[in-house]
């Protein structure tokens, strides 16, 4: 049996309402200068029986035919095989990300609407230092175990232009976006 | 009406020697479709159509001269809108009978499917505001050389209404060029002038992209439902426009 993470993130220009929409949403509760905010998708499961490249092949199948649309997003896939999963609590792991020895949230301590509050995590410190160490996890994780599919996530800056001002949201669309849009058509 | 009432059926038309049979059109049901009765009861009111059902797990379009995937939630739209239905049992018979030249109409729910399929380009992404929307949309026509669209004027700004959280049409930027190139979109969403512009676009759809066809023209999807404007009880009646124009391009053949 192995255990297989798979990252499904929109393309580089590929407008993603929900990351503008949470981009917007950050500096209201304070957290100034962020940019970038793309949202995906990640999907852990379990395989029997296929190994080494017949695992990748059909776990590559899957990602492209299923798990993700190729014409809107990427994937990559890292096979964690009888490892925990890198960052979650599905079958891997009873531990949650933001440990709860961490971020003890006392009852009311959220009660704030994070609309109206001017800054709703001020209380939060030590959480924002568990994403980070969790971040950390994740990245040392990626190295060398990544059965890479496509590309590492994308450069800063990629993303410079705002699909929302720009007049043309694919003017930094790269045309490999059209090459796979073509080959995904023909399958 | 007044095309309605001109190509209604029964009147045949002058010269005809056979009488006209009725066009088989097979409605989809997927679990979690939700517009396949508006559909059905849209068709019945033309004589000269003859809708029925096909369930998904079916490998059987039942003799259907033309196929349509009507709007809905399928599979409660769980991954992607469309992506689980696209490998439901029937899109296999589909997707043959589309490449063979039948026409198939995917109507919102059916856009996402046939987009899922890549049976028409691009792909449909949540509305830009993160809204549903449902509201009357106009739309211009841009062609009226589909089995779908001839009894339109190019050119012709007609309402029909959008109701969808995904409708966000985009494809990437070479893709895109090359559908305008081709001249695929047979819809955008314009003012009531006719105008395509941003502040007339309800979801973001790239280029106000409506409608949009497959290159050899018999795959339409389209994100307005023109099935709830067939009555004019009903608020509307350009609807009409194109199951009737499919029932035209049916009985010339």
């Amino acid at each position: 049996m192995a255990r297989v993470a798979i990252y499904v993130t929109p393309k580089a220009g590929i407008l993603d309402p929900q990351g503008v929409t949470i981009e917007r949403a950050l500096p209201a509760l304070g957290f100034e200068g962020v940019s970038a905010v793309r949202v995906g998708r990640y999907i852990t499961l379990e395989i029997e029986g296929a190994e080494g490249d017949e695992l990748n092949a059909q776990v590559e199948s899957m990602s492209r035919r299923l798990l993700a649309n190729p014409i809107i997003e990427d994937f990559f896939v890292e096979i964690v095989g009888d490892q925990e999963y890198p960052h979650d609590s599905c079958g891997g792991s009873e531990e949650v990300i933001v440990g709860e020895e961490n971020t003890p949230r006392k009852a009311g301590e959220h009660a704030a609407s994070p609309w109206t509050a001017a800054d709703p995590y001020a209380s939060g410190q030590e959480e924002t230092e568990a994403d980070a160490e969790g971040n950390e996890d994740f990245e040392k994780g990626k190295e060398g175990v990544i059965t890479s599919e496509d590309k590492p996530p994308r450069k800063a800056g990629e993303h410079a232009a705002s699909p929302w001002t720009a007049a043309d949201p694919f003017a930094s669309g790269k045309e490999e976006v059209a090459k796979e849009d073509r080959e995904a058509g023909k399958e | 009406m007044t095309a309605e009432t001109v190509s209604g059926a029964a009147s045949a038309e002058p010269g005809a020697e056979s009488p006209r049979r009725p066009v088989n059109f097979g409605i989809v049901v997927f679990p979690g479709s939700n517009c396949e009765y508006d559909a059905h009861h849209a068709l019945s009111t033309f004589p000269d159509a003859a809708p029925h059902y096909l369930w998904h797990k079916d490998h059987d379009l039942d003799g259907a001269d033309v196929v349509v995937l009507p709007g809905g939630f399928s599979y409660g739209d769980y991954l992607r809108t469309g992506a689980i239905a696209r490998f439901s049992p029937i899109m296999q018979e589909v997707s043959e009978f589309a490449r063979a030249g039948g026409p198939v109409l995917g109507i919102c729910n059916g856009f996402q499917i046939l987009a899922e399929a890549h049976l028409v380009h691009g792909a449909l992404l949540q509305n830009r505001g993160l809204k549903f929307i449902c509201h009357p949309q106009y739309l211009k026509v841009e062609r009226n050389d589909t089995p779908f669209t001839r009894r339109f004027q190019v050119g012709q700004v007609i309402q029909i209404p959008v109701n969808h959280n995904e409708g966000n049409w985009t494809a990437g930027s070479e893709s895109l060029r090359q559908i305008e190139e081709q001249g695929l979109v047979v819809f955008r969403y314009c003012d009531e002038r006719g105008n395509v512009t941003d502040g007339a676009n309800p979801n973001g759809a790239v280029d106000n992209v409506a409608g949009i066809v497959n290159e050899a023209g018999n795959v339409l999807g389209m994100m307005p439902h023109p099935e709830r404007v067939c009555e004019a009880e009903l608020g509307g009646t350009d609807g009409r426009g194109v199951f009737g124009s499919l029932i035209d391009h049916i009985l010339e053949q």
